[in-house]
């Protein structure tokens, strides 16, 4: 585990369980304990959804835009517990609400998207997470989920 | 914001978080005799909370806010705090 406040190198393979075709998250850049956990996904003309969204218009869709977000909160969230040392290996992280999502701008192949969450409530295993998505200085989405916990069954 | 006009809004939100008719919810009934009542739901309808009257709301507070009437005092005392 990195230490709490520090730019050691989060592997990211290491912190989700999502794997190809489905990880939407390259790297994260930088996390500090009880704040924010910057991320970073890189957008590809190679990847598998602009073959139909859209033919000769490709354009990033909006709901994969929510699971870059997912996936680097889930990395907060894992990583917030490891500190507390409330994690469980037994349950799942799962998405239970998506809150108030806006998308401000269409992410085009090319894009570098960086996403900065941080843990604003916790009840339980519960928590909301709250972010904002950038290619550059130019905001192109924002948001938050309520994550929850099943159990592996 | 009256106290009834705080319970509405409360209503709204409880009967589209738990797929109600408001005239169905009772002001008393503790939300975890709700079907769907989870801490996901609790943490859910905090949020709610906050975007509907602009309050922040401590998830400690949950635990006295366990029915419409005892949200709706809690509500109204945050607001009147602002």
């Amino acid at each position: 585990m990195p230490s709490e406040s520090s730019q050691d190198e989060i592997q990211v393979l290491d912190y989700l369980k999502q794997r190809f075709p489905f990880l939407m998250v390259d790297k994260v850049l930088s996390w500090e304990k009880g704040g924010v956990l910057k991320a970073v996904k890189n957008i590809s003309i190679n990847e598998p959804q602009f073959q139909g969204h859209f033919p000769g218009f490709p354009v990033f869709p909006g709901v994969l835009t929510i699971e870059c977000f997912a996936q680097a909160a889930a990395i907060l969230v894992r990583l917030t517990e490891m500190a507390e040392g409330t994690l469980r290996e037994d349950l799942f992280d799962v998405i239970g609400s998506v809150m108030d999502f806006r998308f401000l701008k269409p992410l085009r192949p090319g894009d570098r998207m960086e996403t900065s969450v941080a843990i604003t409530k916790t009840m339980g295993h519960s928590r909301i997470v709250e972010g904002r998505c950038f290619v550059g200085d130019t905001e192109v989405a924002s948001g938050k989920l309520l994550f929850g916990k099943i159990e592996k069954t | 914001m009256e106290a009834t006009e705080i319970k509405s809004k409360i209503k709204e939100i409880v009967a589209g978080m738990f797929d109600l008719q408001i005239e169905n919810i009772p002001d008393e009934k503790p939300f975890p005799q709700m079907a769907k009542y989870d801490s996901m739901r609790a943490l859910e309808f905090l949020a709610k909370l906050e975007n509907e009257f602009g309050v922040l709301i401590d998830p400690d507070l949950l635990q006295k806010m366990g029915t419409v009437e005892s949200s709706t005092q809690m509500i109204q005392e945050l607001m009147n705090a602002k």
